[in-house]
């Protein structure tokens, strides 16, 4: 004889699991299709379950106070007829979740705090302001309203701003220079074409380095109080040479970044590049990378940004006959690992670059 | 694509004595059923998103309406339109892709149960709006008689939709311009909790034509062939230019107004009387005691169904999910 | 192209003659177009010209005949609706909101509604608050809905018959007080594209962004404005929906300062969402002086001929709006 189920009804838009009050039938019982079979509890309602076709009950499926979730079995009827939906689905559909990546910028150490205090500015002299990177607070307006237009602005650049930056920068070198760290760098050759730009390279830098520190986990900590700390998601300083020195957006980069995700990531850069971070947030990165690409250079022999743990580094990139050979650097504290494991770091980093692309 | 057999006008007159046209009557009201069970499972068992409205119990005016229809006739439907569209001969696959929310749905996934329209059986939608598909319906047989064209319009409403004000505008326009349109009142004595004798005065729905100096009557809509008599004399009637009809089919929705009723407005035994009144169990009867059709033939036309829309469920459960991409360039249709 | 001078109302008429004759499909409906001719006499003798088949007399029945003209238009109809004051749409709201501008989405693209509905609309007439509003963000809300509001008689007659081939639902809000108006025509069928706004006047100092009768009242100042060494730029959108942003911005690049005038009161307006385009940039960054918004007060239109002036902007609160403007921040 065919079987057939009484699940718990989805009795509203919203709802997703029941609960089993009671049953009004018990096993061997026979049941006409609109009998009450249970009385279940939902967060709206209390609802009577009744038996959608007919047929004798041979399982009582859960007890009273029981969850049970939209779609599963209460009952099982042994029935005359076969049930329209048998075989056609043979769990509940998961509920798709349509979660969006989304990509984290925060502003990480070193950062140049702006002031924030009161001034009356026409947008199109704040704009004029930041692109020259004039205090507002000092500027004198023409205009008896006191509002600040874009011609009171002197083509003048705030002596202060870069000096503010370099004390910024020197915190954070200060306190690097305590932790123990070296160097490894290797030649990482890619077969394909690559952006062109530092701006248009760092999405597959980040993707390549989240992916070899997925597969390094032990590599992917925080040195604190004497101890690592796992971490889980990767969140990188991205390093960018900016009008007043290096600006640190930090970028979370997902398991499997969809979309258009790099696109974002290439604006992220290139805002940064004319020293705008989207939002002011100080901490989050769990890594850096420091891409010198553009400069030719050899390497740079970059510095770890405590507590973080490793910090990756591009310089030299070489056009070969079948695509691109990078110096990759990777700088780790000795607290964490060993010469040896930036070495395989860097082998795994190769080969994630090549995946990814 | 699923499709049933596509409705017949009996050569006898009756869709119960000409075996043909009641077979097809009878696949179209079981395959109604079939289909808004399976929604309804559907539903039950967490596959099937929003709400929907179900029409179990009055497959008859449906079918029996429809049947009295060309192909080049059109209808408006409701909020519970599943049988309209069936009956009017819509492809069940894209329905069930409708409501599974799948590109391939009749809306591409936009319209959902309640806006299912179907331009090749000349559907022109169901309406989550009450009495919203009344003035359209008059429309579109303005559109026919201005036109010179033979074709009628049926418009389908719920005994709630008489007490709005497009019903009575809809009415009073389609009658003093003679237009070729039958108006169907579905009248399953709720609209959603409230009963027809709390919502309104007069005794029998299809009596609010006299207002407008038309022709009201009113049918037992669970009998598909009432039903179709009285399609006939009013598609007649609208054909040869003299006007609207209002028909009245008094019938039962067994399940709740929506998947959120609790049924606290009626008594298990008023929904056990009606279901009494099966109109697909009424039908069979008839024509199994007349000898019309077989035991077995029915057997087969409801296996045959059955499979039809395990068929629409597989089909539609295959096809891609509706594709926000084009959302933005399909608020208006492009200028030419 | 042969121009003549001929009123709004006459170029409004001649545009649903000129669709007539070149589709029977097109077809009018309204209360007292037939032989009335028109509350507002716009549709005069085309019940002679047409027959009452086309121009079509109804009951006095919003809801029904916006209905009617959606059914017609979902079968091939290309039906213009006149309702009689703009302020009687709100008796035919689901018929517009809930089903022309829903239907094309919302089934897929199956079906369109390729109905027009015009309207007289404002106030000027001494005819109070339930028949002199205007009422145009209503209908520029809707997704779904395209919304017009002809400022002269070339643009009235050119919009419409643009609206009337859109395979769209187009509200086409006409101007009570315009109706008498008179300004060039070409004598030919033209379409004005919907969508695309109208810059009036050039100017270098300012911008101003008008609708309706506000664009010739504007036009208006800007001349009183030049005699006071002031130039002023005149753009009349035209088409609330979908709006064109384009030649606004680009004016307001040119200038940096920008004043918005419409005669529907100010909250929530239509000039609220151009201010709001505005500030999303990029003419933000060229502006030199605060966006100023001229609005109709927040109050319902009024009867006293000194109050309902005093309700909406006049000639000299343009002009001095503009001075003022000039002399920010």
């Amino acid at each position: 004889m065919p079987q057939s189920p009484i699940v718990m009804p989805k009795m509203s838009m919203t709802m997703t699991e029941g609960e089993l009050i009671n049953y009004t039938v018990t096993v061997g019982q026979e049941v006409s299709a609109g009998d009450v079979v249970a009385h279940v509890a939902t967060d709206k309602v209390d609802m009577e379950v009744e038996a959608d076709t007919s047929g004798k009950v041979i399982e009582l499926c859960a007890t009273p106070n029981q969850m049970i979730n939209v779609g599963e079995p209460i009952i099982i009827l042994e029935t005359e007829g076969e049930d329209l939906l048998a075989g056609l689905f043979d769990a509940p559909a998961a509920v798709v979740e349509t979660q969006s990546e989304q990509v984290e910028v925060v502003v990480a150490a070193p950062v140049v705090a702006t002031e924030t205090k009161s001034v009356l500015a026409m947008p199109g002299a704040r704009a004029k302001a930041a692109e020259l990177g004039v205090d507002l607070a000092k500027v004198t307006p023409a205009s008896p309203s006191g509002v600040i237009q874009v011609t009171d602005l002197k083509v003048s650049v705030d002596p202060d701003r870069r000096a503010k930056a370099r004390t910024q920068i020197a915190k954070v070198t200060m306190a690097s220079a305590q932790i123990p760290q070296f160097t490894v760098l290797r030649t990482i050759s890619i077969d394909h074409k690559f952006g062109k730009t530092a701006a248009k390279r760092a999405a597959t830098l980040l993707r390549a380095w989240q992916h070899t520190l997925s597969a390094m986990p032990h590599l992917h900590v925080f040195w604190e109080n004497d101890a690592a700390t796992q971490l889980i998601d990767v969140k990188v300083a991205v390093a960018i040479e900016a009008p007043y020195g290096f600006v640190t957006p930090v970028i979370s980069v997902p398991k499997n970044p969809v979309g258009d995700w790099d696109d974002a990531v290439t604006q992220i850069v290139e805002q940064a590049m004319i020293g705008k971070i989207l939002v002011a947030n100080l901490s989050g990165a769990t890594t850096s990378i420091t891409d010198l690409g553009d400069y030719d250079i050899l390497q740079a022999n970059v510095m770890l940004i405590a507590p973080q743990a490793t910090a990756l580094s591009i310089g030299s990139i070489k056009k070969t006959d079948n695509g691109l050979e990078l110096i990759a650097g990777l700088t780790m504290d000795h607290r964490v690992g060993d010469p040896g494991d930036a070495a395989k770091a860097l082998v795994q980093f190769e080969k994630s670059i090549n995946e990814v692309i | 694509m699923t499709t049933i057999t596509p409705l017949i006008s009996p050569e006898t007159g009756s869709l119960e004595s000409d075996k043909a046209a009641a077979l097809a009557a009878l696949e179209s009201m079981l395959a109604i059923r079939s289909f808004e069970e399976a929604v309804d499972g559907l539903f039950a068992r967490g596959l099937m998103h929003g709400t929907m409205h179900l029409s179990i119990g009055q497959e008859a005016s449906a079918t029996g309406i429809c049947a009295a229809l060309k192909p080049t006739d059109y209808i408006t439907s409701t909020h519970r339109g599943h049988g309209h569209c069936i009956a009017k001969g819509a492809d069940l696959t894209r329905m069930m892709a409708e409501l599974l929310a799948k590109q391939t749905g009749y809306c591409r996934g936009r319209g959902g149960s309640m806006h299912i329209a179907d331009t090749k059986t000349r559907n022109l939608g169901a309406n989550g709006i009450v009495a919203g598909g009344i003035p359209i319906a008059a429309g579109a047989a303005l559109a026919q008689k201005m036109r010179g064209e033979s074709n009628v319009v049926v418009s389908f409403f719920g005994d709630g939709a008489t007490n709005e004000g497009a019903f009575h505008e809809a009415l009073n326009l389609a009658a003093i311009w003679d237009l070729p349109v039958i108006f169907v009142c579905e009248n399953n004595k709720y609209g959603m909790s409230n009963s027809t004798e709390l919502s309104m005065r007069v005794e029998k729905i299809s009596d609010r034509a006299l207002a407008y100096g038309m022709v009201g009557v009113t049918v037992d809509g669970n009998d598909v062939n009432e039903v179709y008599q009285a399609a006939v004399a009013a598609v007649e009637r609208a054909r040869s230019g003299n006007g609207p009809t209002l028909i009245e089919c008094e019938t039962y929705r067994w399940k709740g107004h929506s998947k959120s009723d609790k049924n606290l407005y009626r008594t298990k035994e008023e929904i056990d009387e009606w279901k009494a009144k099966d109109p697909i169990v009424r039908f069979q009867e008839t024509i199994l005691t007349s000898g019309l059709v077989t035991q077995t033939e029915i057997e087969e036309l409801t296996a045959k169904v059955r499979e039809a829309t395990r068929d629409a469920i597989k089909d539609a459960s295959a096809a891609p999910d509706s594709d926000p991409a084009e959302l933005l360039t399909s608020v208006f249709r492009e200028v030419k | 192209m042969t121009d003549r001078i001929i009123t709004y109302s006459e170029a409004v008429r001649e545009a649903i003659s000129q669709a007539m004759d070149a589709d029977p499909n097109v077809f009018m409906l309204g209360e007292d177009i037939g032989i009335y001719g028109g509350a507002f006499g716009v549709s005069g003798d085309l019940y002679h010209r047409y027959g009452a088949e086309r121009i079509r007399d109804t009951p006095i029945s919003e809801l029904g005949i916006v209905g009617a003209a959606v059914g017609a238009a979902l079968v091939g109809m290309r039906p213009i609706v006149e309702i009689q004051f703009s302020d009687f749409t709100a008796q035919a709201m689901d018929q517009i909101v809930n089903q022309a501008a829903k239907i094309h989405f919302m089934l897929g693209g199956e079906l369109s509604v390729p109905m027009v509905l015009r309207a007289p609309s404002g106030s000027g007439t001494g005819a109070a608050a339930q028949h002199s509003q205007s009422l145009e963000t209503w209908f520029a809300h809707i997704p779904g809905l395209k919304v017009v509001l002809p400022s002269n008689a070339r643009d009235a007659k050119g919009l419409l018959l643009a609206a009337i081939d859109d395979p769209n639902p187009v509200i086409v809000l006409e101007h009570k007080l315009l109706y008498k108006t008179s300004g060039p025509v070409p004598a030919e069928p033209y379409r004005t594209p919907i969508g695309v706004a109208d810059l009036v006047r050039e100017g270098k100092d300012l911008v101003i962004v008008a609708t309706g009768v506000m664009v010739s009242r504007s036009v208006a100042a800007a001349e009183q404005l030049s005699a006071q060494g002031i130039e002023a730029t005149v753009i009349d959108p035209r088409t609330l929906s979908p709006l064109d942003m384009t030649l606004i911005n680009d004016a307001i690049a040119a200038t940096g300062r920008v004043m918005l005038v419409q005669e529907a009161p100010k909250h929530v307006g239509f000039m609220a969402e151009v201010a709001a385009r505005i500030a999303e940039g990029p003419a933000l960054y060229s502006l030199l002086a605060p966006v100023k918004r001229l609005c109709g007060m927040d109050i319902p239109i009024p009867y006293a001929p000194q109050l309902e002036k005093a309700a909406v902007p006049q000639l000299e609160d343009i002009v001095a709006g503009a001075v003022q403007l000039m002399r920010e921040p």
